[in-house]
């Protein structure tokens, strides 16, 4: 939660970030760790709340096809 | 029924825009617009009362249904953009692979179950006015008010 990554957030965690520190995601908005989906201001960066709104809407329909194996 | 973007009340977030593109699938109906001076303004369709579009459609695809939205037949429209060049909004988009024009139907889905339209239930300014329409007296009231404020 947040506009950046919650501490602690370290390499451990297998979850890649880009440079300025958001989460790198691809097209169905899983992270670099299988699994774990990111969406928001955490991925984009700072912006306006409609754009983290439907971010967070995309990728709440992703995570369904993804549970549901629609689309793996 | 009336759905009406309250300027005064709108901080430009743009969630009513992402909410409407979530639901249609990328194609919103209800834009922010960012004036030079930096103001958001959403435009979307007024579902005015003498309606423009409906009048000038050679076909009667756009009518007005029993809550008074005004929706687009898309079986019936042609594809002609006589709306699209009356509209005092700028309200209607034209997709150019199917050859229809589309617009806000008022969340006709959600109503049809019983729900508000997405845009109204999700801004986090309550600027988004949906409820019957106040009448002429409202107007004045409001306009009064605006005027004041200014």
């Amino acid at each position: 939660m947040g506009q950046i990554p919650t501490p602690p957030f370290g390499e451990s965690s297998g979850i890649e970030t880009d440079r300025k520190g958001r989460i790198v995601v691809d097209s169905r908005h899983m992270t670099s760790r299988e699994g774990v989906f990111a969406a928001g201001d955490v991925v984009l960066g700072p912006s306006l709340v409609g754009r983290a709104t439907r971010d967070g809407l995309y990728a709440g329909r992703d995570i369904h096809l993804w549970l549901t194996g629609v689309r793996t | 029924m009336k759905l009406l973007v309250d300027f005064n009340a709108c901080i430009g977030c743009e969630t009513c825009e992402a909410v409407c593109d979530f639901i249609h699938e990328g194609r919103p109906n209800i834009r922010v617009v960012f004036a030079s001076n930096g103001v958001g303004v959403p435009i979307n369709c007024r579902h005015c009362d003498d309606a423009p579009c409906m009048a000038v459609c050679p076909v009667n695809a756009i009518t007005r249904d029993r809550d008074g939205a005004v929706v687009i037949n898309h079986e019936k429209c042609i594809g002609c953009l006589m709306c699209l060049s009356v509209c005092p909004f700028g309200a209607i988009s034209y997709e150019p692979v199917v050859k229809v024009v589309y617009k806000c139907n008022m969340c006709a889905e959600r109503r049809a179950e019983g729900l508000k339209p997405a845009c109204h239930e999700m801004c986090p300014a309550n600027a988004i006015y949906y409820g019957p329409d106040g009448g002429e007296e409202k107007r004045k009231h409001v306009a009064e008010l605006i005027s004041r404020e200014r």
